[in-house]
């Protein structure tokens, strides 16, 4: 498997350092640390600075929704593993210690414990911090009960942009974290992989799939997904999991969404724009009210073939209106 | 022309919509095709004639609701679901039942809720711990499929007269409690015959 890279060990380290190189006008970056974060973090006007991360192999999450009206740090771990909390607490130290830091948290049991980590030992210097859990993973866990996987995936960029321009309005850190944990109670998501992602430091890929066949339901590490069946036409993925999602939000004609269609990380933009239409014409089917639409690869799985499909029910219009804020990110 | 199934299903909607108010056989190709605004040249790209669309409609909502479900939902909430789904369809299904030159309803209805019933009974076989053989397997399957489908076209011809959710929970229990008999009884049997 060819890919473009030098030393398997120094993957991270030279990738931010190529995207510091990038946009080193508007961010720093803290090259022990793996963190990149915004220049002017000393004078932003918001009393709430957002913090996200995760491991690596996500890209552009998460470092390329640092910037006004979005993230203001972000901490990357080695690949599919998160940052330790030594370097979340460092990304936390980053922020004045008059502001207050919310951290955006994808739901997978290591991330989680190594955030909360940091997060008490920076409230034991002081400081104001608190997270938001991202659980929108609708895939089922792998075993006999049929629940709801509920990992942190794809979704976490809409609650990165609505906590992120919230947070712009001068929000405090109680009111932001409602806002956060609002959205993702309303946030779901569902994928399909046609290729498992190759991951360097690794042999083996996660799991096999036949030339013909795709595999609904993988997770962003290649977790294993509920079906495989063979590839017929993008209408019948979007159909596949439309109606999943529909059986989870029982929606009602009218009833208002935000629509997320994420490449995994090999998906052209053509393919994605395929999709997309059908999705579209989905919508227009089920009579659902679509307020805003986002297409790319935004949360990836290294170079995974695969998109996965995030809705978000719009219970307060001000959502809507973050959505469409303007921003000053690179992947955005 | 290609054939799209979300068009499909554009000219399925359509007709089910239609159908909420009138009679099958007062709907015409042309009145499909004006009522989702798309020309009527396209309904023969997709189907042959309306009592084509009706059966199509038939098998892919069966199918949708029930075994692409089987591997990603518990059963009990696959029978919720389902429940819900002819609660909300029960017009068009009851108009559509009078229909007697398309009577595939039973046919994909059995299909797939037999798929349903097979994944039941192996995971309260293997629950319970009690070995049966596939004859057996697919012999119970098939017994309560048939009694399923004919329960569902009683209840919506009379216009669903029972809540969804009471008829969903008679149903599981049903199923559960006569299931786990069935499968004692065979298995004492398979002892004793040894």
């Amino acid at each position: 498997m060819k890919t473009i890279k030098n030393d398997v060990q120094n993957i991270v380290r030279d990738m931010l350092q190529g995207f510091y190189f990038e946009h080193k006008e508007r961010v720093y970056y803290d090259s022990k640390h793996h963190i990149i974060y915004r220049k002017d973090l000393g004078d932003i006007g918001q009393n709430v600075v957002l913090l996200s991360g995760g491991g690596s192999g996500h890209e552009p999450a998460h470092f390329g929704y640092v910037g006004d009206g979005m993230l203001s740090i972000a901490v990357s771990g080695p690949i599919f593993i998160p940052p330790t909390p030594e370097q979340i607490l460092a990304a936390i130290r980053k922020a004045d210690k008059n502001k207050s830091v919310l951290m955006v948290v994808k739901n997978f049991k290591a991330d989680v414990d190594n955030f909360l980590t940091a997060e008490s030992i920076a409230l034991k210097e002081g400081r104001s911090v608190d997270h938001i859990l991202v659980n929108d993973d609708v895939s089922i866990e792998n075993d006999a009960t049929f629940n709801k996987r509920r990992r942190g995936v794809a979704g976490t960029v809409f609650v990165h942009k609505i906590v992120g321009a919230a947070a712009t309005e001068g929000f405090s850190l109680q009111k932001l974290k409602e806002i956060g944990s609002s959205v993702v109670s309303n946030l779901h998501t569902l994928g399909v992989a046609l290729t498992p992602a190759n991951n360097p430091t690794q042999t083996e890929t996660s799991f096999t799939l036949e030339d013909h066949e795709v595999y609904f339901g993988v997770g962003i590490h290649g977790e294993k997904g509920y079906r495989k069946e063979t590839f017929d036409s993008s209408e019948k993925l979007a159909i596949e999991l439309m109606n999943k999602l529909k059986s989870i939000y029982r929606w009602k004609k009218g009833d208002k969404f935000a629509v997320l269609i994420n490449g995994l990380g090999a998906t052209p933009l053509m393919e994605q724009y395929i999709f997309s239409n059908d999705i579209r014409r989905l919508t227009q089917l089920e009579s659902i009210d679509v307020r805003f639409f986002k297409v790319g690869s935004h949360l990836t799985s290294m170079d995974m073939k695969g998109i996965s499909l995030s809705l978000l029910k719009i219970e307060d219009p001000n959502w809507e209106k973050w959505l469409k804020a303007d921003v000053r990110v690179s992947s955005w | 022309m290609t054939s799209s199934i979300i068009t499909q299903k554009m000219i399925a909607k359509s007709l089910k919509d239609l159908m909420e108010t009138e009679t099958f056989h007062k709907i015409s190709v042309s009145d499909i095709m004006i009522n989702c605004q798309m020309r009527r040249q396209t309904f023969y790209y997709h189907f042959q004639d309306k009592y084509e669309l009706l059966g199509w409609i038939y098998k892919e909502e069966t199918k949708e609701n029930i075994t692409d479900f089987i591997e990603y939902e518990k059963w009990e909430n696959i029978f919720n679901q389902l429940f819900g789904y002819f609660y909300e369809n029960q017009r068009f299904y009851r108009n559509a039942f009078k229909v007697v030159e398309q009577n595939s309803f039973n046919e994909y209805l059995y299909e797939h809720t037999k798929n349903l019933y097979l994944k039941i009974i192996d995971e309260l076989s293997l629950g319970f711990g009690i070995s049966v053989s596939e004859e057996k397997k697919s012999l119970l399957a098939s017994f309560y499929s048939h009694g399923f489908g004919g329960t569902i076209k009683d209840w919506i011809q009379n216009a669903c007269m029972i809540n969804p959710s009471v008829m969903s929970s008679l149903m599981k229990t049903m199923i559960h409690d006569q299931l786990i008999l069935s499968l004692r009884q065979s298995a004492n049997h398979k002892v004793e015959k040894r």
